[in-house]
């Protein structure tokens, strides 16, 4: 296959090579979770895509999950974004996964859907922020649509929480959370570039050491 | 010798002098018979200096027809109001400074009164300022009530000292000012004569000894205590002080009184600063046909946004707030205002914030004329671009970032985007603030602390959680009425959550959930 036709298919994630190219080639972040990177056909969280995190309540794990990627983000003078999130973020804890606060910035609420939608079309648009985390309790497909378009135009990824799945997502990978003893049960629902993958259990830093370790 | 009219009563230095306001009324003409008549053969002759003091501006500023009715301002002194300026008319009916407001109303029946307005005064100070820039390019704003022209390098221009003269007192007479006039080599000794009523013009500088001698030391810039030690000394007029050996007189009256007296006589330097006007922006747009089309007036707004962009670069000027004004066929104007969070003279970045508040705007007509202006100015520095664009996550991002929370604040408020901080406190709720003015205070707790934390503790059922670690107890804030003493435990609730619950030792059998580790 000549270079020209071979730097085609890297530029274009859309065609499907079989997961060894793939993987190989496109342009990744770690996970920071050796268990999660082996799964996921990247490697690693997927770059200028969307990423849809599916549980039906927050706090089960989602956030010291994307931890690792927030820190290599912030130490790269990222911005991140954090749309209506669901509780405070909070400020010790972040520091205490070694996040920078200076490229930490909030949008605590919006007064409607659509406001919200806008607000985080406009910061993946602007190439400002690195990263833009957001929770709504469903995201239509419409508007999921022009938010994998705003990533990929601004070079951004987005995390979006929901609480239902949507049908059809554009995303590039979908995961179902659920707590699980160690760490957080992670579903691949689907990943741009490979088939169906079972379920994973990753393992989270316990906040805490447990009594029997010690 | 220069003759000066020495007053009987002695009033305070800022006021007007004792004379009659009928002498007032009339400015005089300029007369010199005694001083030499400037002539331009003298070559790079030191600075002159015309001062002129204004000594009822304070109610020239508030009374438009001071001229033709009794009236006067007054002014709150420990708790009393007494007269501060009186009219023509008052001050034939024997209203006088300083008078109790009863006292007055009782000798004139028919006085009007009004407050004192500094800021209308001071307004008005600007205006004279502004007028006076068409005499010389150095004025300068004393005190609230003088003003002073360097006019040296104007008399080539004018012709003569008298021309300018008489120009100034043509134009402060027409809008009805009394005022005094005198010129000196020192602005200092301009402003002393001017406020003693002198109307001798002093050109040399080695004239001024003289010229000064007879004034009373009463017209000195001093407090009462401090004029009043030096009438006990037996000084009367600035005569006697010339006299006196200069290191004495500072030690009793202090360097300032010394430094003033060689800033009179032109030994010290008296640096003034210069009157400017203050940059303004506002230009408007008339528009071929109305327009309510919101893309045609963002493109009007545009082309006004370059207009600013270029006269904010011709000045190395930035704006932080700029105010667009939309003006209807039969209805009020519409306004947006709109500003970023520093200071900036980048037109791109303006315009997408018009544009994010033009495209929110319902228009309640169509649009005929439009308007940009801006009133406030900061200097602003003008950085070089980068000839290679460096690729990706950086530091280039952040420049950028600030102008996409300026767009966001624009559509969601004021109150919609939040910094995040860690301020030094152990109370769990106040470690960590939400605050709109990124401040960052970083600083690390050792524990083990959630990701979330709810905004409001809320209470739990201890049975339905499972304790994993514990307790850290949070003893704080007995000295500041938000006394917290708690125990804090992490455990698991029913949905397999690591949550961060604690107990209130106020309250032993409570239990509260705080924070989710997420």
């Amino acid at each position: 296959m000549s270079d020209a036709l071979q730097q085609l298919l890297i530029d274009n994630p859309a065609v499907w090579r079989g997961r060894s190219a793939y993987a190989a080639q496109f342009k990744h972040w770690p996970s920071g979770h050796a268990q999660l990177d082996n799964r996921l056909p990247t490697g690693g969280w997927p770059d200028k895509a969307l990423i849809e995190l599916i549980a039906p309540r927050w706090g089960v794990g989602e956030i010291r999950l994307l931890a690792p990627l927030m820190r290599t983000l912030s130490q790269r003078q990222s911005s991140q974004l954090w749309v209506c999130p669901p509780y405070l973020p909070y400020a010790p804890a972040l520091l205490g996964c070694e996040i920078n606060l200076d490229h930490v910035a909030v949008v605590a609420q919006t007064r409607s859907e659509a406001e919200r939608h806008w607000c985080i079309e406009k910061a993946l648009q602007s190439g400002a922020c690195g990263l833009v985390l957001a929770w709504a309790r469903q995201f239509p497909r419409k508007v999921l649509r022009r938010l994998q378009l705003a990533a990929e135009q601004g070079n951004a990824l987005a995390v979006l929480f929901c609480n239902a799945p949507t049908e059809h997502s554009p995303a590039a990978l979908r995961l179902k959370l659920s707590p699980a003893l160690q760490g957080v049960r992670v579903d691949v629902l689907k990943a741009r570039g490979s088939f169906a993958t079972p379920s994973i259990d990753v393992q989270l830093p316990l906040p805490f050491t447990p009594p029997h370790a010690a | 010798m220069v003759k000066l009219k020495t007053p009987a009563s002695l009033p305070l230095f800022d006021t007007q002098p004792d004379q009659s306001p009928e002498q007032l009324a009339q400015p005089k003409q300029p007369q010199h018979p005694t001083t030499p008549v400037i002539e331009s053969r003298t070559p790079a002759r030191a600075a002159l200096w015309l001062a002129i003091y204004l000594p009822r501006i304070s109610l020239e500023a508030v009374v438009e027809d001071h001229a033709q009715r009794p009236v006067a301002t007054f002014v709150r002194d420990k708790g009393r109001e007494r007269i501060h300026t009186a009219s023509q008319l008052a001050h034939r009916g024997g209203v006088k400074k300083g008078m109790l407001l009863s006292a007055a109303y009782a000798i004139c029946p028919q006085l009007q009164l009004r407050p004192i307005d500094r800021v209308v005064q001071k307004k008005r100070l600007y205006q004279l300022a502004l007028l006076m820039q068409q005499f010389t390019s150095q004025v300068t704003l004393c005190a609230g009530n003088a003003l002073l022209l360097e006019v040296q390098r104007s008399i080539a221009y004018f012709g003569s000292l008298e021309a300018i003269q008489t120009g100034v007192a043509q134009q402060l007479s027409q809008r009805q000012h009394a005022f005094y006039m005198a010129v000196s080599p020192t602005p200092a000794a301009s402003l002393l004569l001017a406020r003693t009523g002198s109307t001798n013009n002093v050109c040399e500088r080695q004239d001024l000894r003289s010229a000064l001698g007879g004034i009373p030391t009463d017209y000195l810039p001093m407090n009462a205590r401090e004029r009043q030690r030096l009438h006990n000394s037996g000084v009367r007029e600035l005569r006697d002080i010339w006299r006196l050996p200069k290191d004495q007189l500072g030690k009793r009256f202090g360097p300032g009184f010394l430094l003033y007296l060689d800033k009179l006589l032109g030994e010290a330097a008296d640096v003034r600063e210069t009157f400017r006007r203050k940059p303004r922006f506002c230009r408007s747009e008339e528009l071929m046909h109305e327009v309510s089309d919101l893309d045609q007036l963002g493109q009007a707004a545009h082309a006004l946004l370059e207009e600013l962009g270029d006269f904010l670069r011709a000045r190395d000027l930035g704006v932080n707030r700029v105010k667009l004004r939309l003006f209807h066929e039969r209805s009020n104007a519409t306004s947006i205002i709109t500003g970023t969070r520093t200071a900036t003279h980048d037109v791109d970045r303006l315009f997408a914030l018009l544009q994010v508040r033009l495209q929110q705007l319902e228009l309640p007509a169509p649009v005929v004329s439009v308007e940009l202006s801006a009133t406030r100015f900061f200097p602003c520095r003008y950085h070089n671009a980068q000839l290679l664009a460096p690729a990706g996550r950086n530091g280039e991002e952040q420049g950028s970032a600030q102008a996409l929370f300026e767009q966001l604040q624009a559509r969601l408020g004021d109150r919609a985007i939040f910094a995040v901080t860690a301020p030094a406190d152990f109370r769990p709720e106040r470690a960590s603030q939400l605050v709109t003015a990124a401040a960052p205070a970083q600083n690390k707790i050792d524990q083990p602390r959630p990701l979330w934390l709810l905004p409001q503790a809320e209470a739990l059922d201890v049975k339905d959680v499972a304790l994993l670690s514990g307790p850290e107890r949070v003893e704080q804030g007995w000295w500041d009425q938000h006394d917290v003493r708690r125990d804090y435990y992490i455990a698991r609730d029913s949905y397999g959550r690591l949550c961060w619950v604690y107990r209130d030792l106020h309250q032993p059998q409570q239990w509260y959930l705080h924070g989710l580790f997420g």
